[in-house]
């Protein structure tokens, strides 16, 4: 009897052993995780250090960030050439890549940098190649350009970044800054004009700067190639500044980032879809020709017809236009569109319809050419300034036209080409150009030649243009709010700031501008850096963790997609 | 098997290694080649730290941009990476291209030049036709298009390498193989019925070993240095940190205006004496410098 | 003089290029990435991706692109590039002098001094200068030419200030001419330190040539005549030298031609505007067409003085007496 008793004494401990045993080796080691549950290698898509080291760097900074949660990442610079192909064409295979806009006075109105990024039609073949799609973000995108009313205006543009900064599309890291120099004993400091989100490079310093010396040109630089000088062709960065210079507009941004008349006399709604627009007297075009309405309108439509093709969204939103008389023309829209000012008549070069008539009418009979392969040896606008003449890669010479409106106090404007910064800076300090406009160097390069000669002025200008990343929202696990979340809180954005823009710039929060004061929401969450916050996000949403530390979907998920792969 | 050991060694190995301990160069270089394979073997022993880590300092801040120190003898760069953990991982790419593409060149132009030069008449005609196209095609240009084409990667610079150097091997070996073909020894098999695959590679292969183990030197060099010209135009693998990325990074970021000189000077100099170790292996100056003229 | 050699030779040159065309088309076209993306902006629509592809042609076929692609470069017609959008001839023709201005000096340097290098150290036969000299002219071949540009760059234009660090004039000078141009002190100085760069590491192909054809024609003349002409050592010397630079005069044809391989490098360091630099650029931003003629435009260059080299060596070649076996 006590024999059978201690066995099945000894058979009970040994199984309540077992359990005890095995249930604690679970409970010691967690449970298994089913590897069809594990998060597949993800990759990020940014420019090689040959194209922008900036991005690269940040790229490599953040993946070191999110391997920390516990994710496989993989960085992989791409020419832009290559990444920029993929990323816009195969929209379902990518996972995350780094993005930028670039700063252009356009811009400072908001919808240029909102609408187009979040606005459900853009989705399929536009800007919008995240795949964001809000029927709420929708209504507010429309809503603010019907908005007359700017301080309504004002309310749906920081409900829209909120909006933004919850959802969690992209997240932002810094600002993109430039640097400019020039010498206060050649130019009086007061008359050189520091745009919002733009620098010191811009309109309104070409045209106001006042020498202090005798001889009154002003020799600037730029550093990337230009290609074209058109009015009907967007061909570069550099190239628009000499557009803007030897063409006008009928309107410009002035340097609070709101529209003023230039051309135009006087801009007045007369409903909501109808803009009635007075040209000032006694405009010319550098041939001696009058600027009339039907330059303007003829400029239009050339845009309309097909043959500026960058150009055709921007006056897209024009139903007709009318000429009333010489000074006078109507623009019906096809809809209310508050924005129109500045993302159409700022953007859009008024150019001569007895040049440009005939060769337009010449390209209609060509398909498979336009606008934009035309290169004229002497551009004719009606600008402040006049072409003088242009060595291609090397030099452009201008004029000042002093019978112009904005007639500038300078004689000539002569930009030239310096592609390495440090040969930039050099030139300054010896006086061979005078005011710095294109530096694309070590800002710390700058500021020590300031500090030893007391004469150069060095200036830090935060721009309109943020860098960001984005995540693809059609593919898992970006397609929740939780993960995205939790991907904002580990972006290094002081380090970001520090190592890669040399800590001359500030951190980024938003679509808008922090230079953009009167838009920018200033009550955004920052997402400050915070390991922690972000694996409770992620374990709150469901989350798991193996013992190696690997990151896994909630229960119920699993891994649908293979790693993308390159192209 | 052991006959053929012994002959291989006697006749091949002992040559070459009197005539290493008579150049005083040959033998400074072979031991600095060793040097370099013995660094890449045991790089992850050596080296301080990853070649692509991000050193942050105690309060979190990243350890950028410092000069040399006794923590950091060639300081780090921009991104707080240590240079001499780059320079000391670098030699990797460098050997494992190198290597890679001298054998591939040198078997590639041996088998050609061997086939050319063995059968003649329109094989002869055929492969020497395409040599002299290949000779045409510049050989930079035509390996930026290909890094454009596979990718930037260091298994794509091998083949591009590989696919294009072996012209210069081809037709020096074919050159002796004729010479050889007349020889004696190989008359002599001929007639005693030895097939013509045991006349090439029993006979006349074994003959043209120096000659193609030059190419391969020399090709090793010339990888080397294609590598590191292709890395330095942005073309290469940013990902794997070679010689030639060092110096590209270094030149995107301003490093001569900076005076960063302990950034672009050491791998500038692993480069030129992994190179020039390499040709000196290969014993002929003569040929290094003067390319094979057609018409040959 | 073997006609049916010229005509077979010449015949083989055009196809030859045709072949590398066809190499560089397909190549780029295959590789990945396309033009289109630096048109990339917030309006950019499917609508202008479609116009975009008319127009540079690519909405067609591949075969149909090749075919179009080859009768244009037979016709001289190079298309327009996707970036500029104006004609890739015009482009290139603005870019290829400034090639040629920093090529043809470097290669007339090249072999002046390597020929009178090359005399001296055969001169001096098994002396310390030419085992040194060996030595330099060895580690010019081993060593990366962008880093002794990069180098070079560092030392002589940022430490000592002698040379301005980059680009082929000072920005804004003005020439009347293109000769004045040429022999202005601006330009000179900015072609110096590209120059030396890039003289380094051809040198010793010349240097090597000519001190080796020196050596056999001393060995051979200087003794015999010496004894029993009792010229003086200069004069035969020089005799010596004119007879080993026929060997130099072969290869200079060859040499036209390779050293336009290295100037894509040697442009990217010094930010010199030629044809090189715009290659890369081009490469980069899969701008096909101006990528595929400043391809052709080296090539043919090559071939075309491989040809030269080649016709020229079989005319020359029956004259020469002391031929140069090249093994």
């Amino acid at each position: 009897m006590l024999r059978k008793t201690k066995m099945a004494a000894t058979f009970t401990v040994v199984t309540l052993l077992i359990i005890v045993v095995s249930s604690g080796q679970s409970l010691l080691w967690g449970k298994a995780l089913p590897k069809e549950r594990q998060i597949r290698t993800l990759e990020l898509y940014c420019m090689p250090a040959g194209e922008d080291i900036e991005e690269y760097r940040a790229a490599v900074l953040y993946a070191n960030e999110l391997r920390k949660l516990g994710l496989d990442v993989k960085e992989h610079p791409m020419p832009y050439a290559v990444g920029g192909d993929y990323i816009w064409r195969e929209r379902s295979r990518w996972d995350m890549t780094a993005w930028y806009m670039t700063a252009r006075p356009e811009r400072s109105d908001p919808d240029e940098l909102l609408y187009n990024g979040l606005i459900s039609t853009t989705v399929k073949g536009g800007y919008n190649f995240y795949g964001y799609i809000n029927p709420e973000m929708d209504r507010l995108l429309n809503a603010q350009r019907a908005e007359t009313d700017i301080e309504k205006r004002r309310e749906l543009i920081y409900k829209i970044q909120e909006m933004v900064a919850d959802d969690v599309p992209v997240t932002f890291t810094v600002h993109r800054s430039e640097n400019f120099m020039y010498n206060k004993k050649i130019w009086d400091p007061n008359s050189i004009v520091d745009q919002a989100g733009i620098g010191l490079r811009n309109y309104w310093t070409f045209v106001n700067a006042k020498p202090l010396t005798k001889t009154k040109n002003m020799i600037a630089d730029y550093a990337e190639e230009e290609r074209a000088i058109n009015p009907f062709y967007i061909s570069g960065v550099v190239d628009l500044w000499f557009v803007g210079l030897i063409f006008d507009r009928l309107m410009r941004i002035g340097p609070d980032g709101l529209p003023k008349p230039a051309a135009a006399k006087e801009v007045k709604w007369l409903d909501d879809v109808t803009l009635q627009v007075i040209l000032r007297e006694g405009m010319k075009f550098h041939d001696g020709k009058p600027v009339t309405a039907e330059d303007v309108k003829f400029t239009f439509k050339a845009i309309k017809s097909g043959e500026a093709p960058e150009y055709e969204p921007f006056a897209a939103s024009i139903e007709s236009i009318e000429v009333l008389s010489k000074d006078k023309l109507i623009f019906h829209l096809k809809a209310p569109n508050v924005a129109f000012l500045i993302t159409s008549l700022a953007k859009i070069s008024i150019a001569p319809k007895h040049i440009w008539e005939p060769i337009i009418e010449d390209l209609k009979k060509k398909p498979t050419e336009d606008a934009t392969m035309i290169q004229r040896e002497v551009p004719i606008g009606s600008g402040p300034f006049r072409f003088v003449s242009w060595r291609r890669g090397e030099e452009i010479v201008l004029e000042a036209v002093k019978d112009h409106y904005n007639a500038p106090k300078i004689d000539r404007l002569i930009f030239r080409k310096v592609s390495i910064p440090e040969v930039e800076l050099g030139q300054l300090v010896k006086g061979e150009i005078n005011f710095l406009s294109d530096y694309r160097g070590d800002p710390s390069a700058l500021k020590k030649a300031a500090e030893a000669n007391d004469s150069l002025v060095w200036k830090n200008c935060i721009t309109l243009g943020a860098r960001f990343f984005v995540f693809n929202l059609r593919r898992p696990p970006y397609n929740d709010k939780a993960f995205r979340k939790a991907l904002a809180y580990v972006v290094p954005r002081k380090k970001i700031r520090d190592v890669v823009e040399h800590g001359f710039t500030t951190i980024a929060d938003s679509f808008v501008s922090k230079a953009l004061e009167y838009w920018h929401n200033p009550k955004l969450p920052q997402y400050e850096y915070n390991i922690e916050k972000a694996k409770e996000i992620l374990a709150n949403a469901g989350y798991e963790w193996d013992k190696k530390g690997r990151l896994y979907y909630p229960e119920g998920k699993k891994e649908t997609l293979k790693p993308a792969w390159g192209p | 098997m052991i006959n053929k050991i012994k002959s291989f060694k006697k006749e091949i190995l002992e040559p070459n290694l009197i005539v290493l301990k008579k150049d005083k160069t040959a033998l400074i270089c072979s031991i600095m080649f060793i040097i370099f394979i013995l660094t890449a073997l045991f790089a992850p022993l050596i080296a301080p730290h990853g070649p692509r880590e991000i050193l942050i300092s105690k309060d979190g801040k990243i350890l950028s941009y410092l000069r040399p120190s006794f923590d950091f003898l060639l300081g780090t760069t921009p991104l707080g990476q240590d240079i001499l953990s780059q320079l000391i991982y670098g030699s990797r790419p460098a050997l494992v291209v190198g290597i890679c593409a001298g054998l591939m060149v040198a078997t590639i132009g041996t088998l050609v030049g061997l086939f050319s030069g063995f059968y003649g008449g329109r094989l002869d005609n055929i492969l020497m036709w395409i040599t002299d196209i290949f000779f045409g095609i510049p050989f930079l240009p035509l390996i930026i298009l290909l890094a454009a084409y596979f990718g930037a990667s260091t298994w794509n610079i091998i083949i591009a390498v590989g696919f294009l150097l072996w012209r210069d091997a081809a037709r020096p070996i074919r050159s002796q193989v004729l010479e050889l073909r007349e020889r004696e020894f190989v008359q002599v098999a001929e007639v005693a019925g030895a097939s013509p695959f045991r006349m090439i590679f029993v006979h006349i292969a074994p003959n043209i070993f120096p000659l193609s183990t030059l190419y391969a030197s020399l090709s090793m060099g010339w990888a080397i240095l294609t590598e590191a010209s292709v890395s330095f135009l942005g073309l290469g693998s940013s990902t794997t940190v070679s010689w030639g990325y060092m110096l590209h990074e270094a030149f995107q970021s301003q490093a001569m205006g900076r005076g960063a000189f302990y950034w672009f000077i050491p791998p500038g100099i692993c480069i030129l004496l992994l190179v020039f170790s390499s040709f000196a292996i290969g014993r002929s100056y003569e040929e290094i410098l003067i390319p094979t003229l057609r018409g040959e | 003089m073997n006609f049916r050699y010229f005509f077979a030779r010449t015949i083989r040159f055009i196809l030859s290029l045709y072949i590398v065309a066809t190499i560089a088309f397909f190549i780029l076209k295959l590789a990945p990435g396309s033009p289109l993306t630096q048109f990339i902006n917030p309006y950019f629509t499917i609508k202008q991706v479609e116009i975009l592809k008319r127009q540079f042609g690519l909405d067609k076929p591949l075969y149909i692109q090749y075919f179009r692609y080859i009768v244009s470069i037979s016709t001289l017609k190079f298309g327009r590039s996707c970036r500029y959008k104006q004609d890739v001839a015009g482009l290139i023709a603005d870019r290829l002098p400034n090639t040629l201005l920093l090529v043809v000096p470097t290669l007339f340097m090249t072999y002046i001094v390597g020929v009178f290098w090359g005399m001296f150290a055969a001169w001096k036969r098994g002396s310390r200068f030419e085992h040194l000299s060996i030595l330099v002219v060895l580690t010019g071949r081993a060593a990366p030419t962008f880093w002794v540009g990069m180098m070079a760059m560092a030392v002589l234009c940022f430490k000592l200030g002698w040379f301005p660090s980059g680009g082929m004039l000072s920005p804004g000078a003005q020439f009347h001419s293109f000769w004045s141009k040429m022999f202005s002190s601006d330009f000179l100085s900015h072609l110096v330190v590209p120059l030396v760069t890039y003289l380094f590491y051809l040198i010793g192909l010349p240097f090597l040539i000519m001190r080796n054809s020196m050596l056999e024609n001393i060995s051979k003349d200087f003794i015999t005549m010496h004894r029993f002409c009792g010229l003086s050592k200069r004069k035969i010397i020089s005799r010596a030298a004119r007879n080993s630079m026929l060997p130099v005069v072969t290869v200079i044809a060859l040499g036209i031609g390779y050293i336009f391989e290295g100037a894509p490098l040697i442009e990217t360091v010094f930010s010199w505007p030629g044809v090189g630099l715009l290659l890369v650029d081009a490469v980069t931003c899969r701008d096909y067409p101006l990528a595929q003629a400043c391809f052709l435009i080296i090539a043919v260059s090559i071939l075309f003085m491989n040809l030269l080299a080649d016709l020229l060596y079989s005319i020359l070649d029956p004259r020469i007496s002391a031929r140069r076996r090249f093994k």
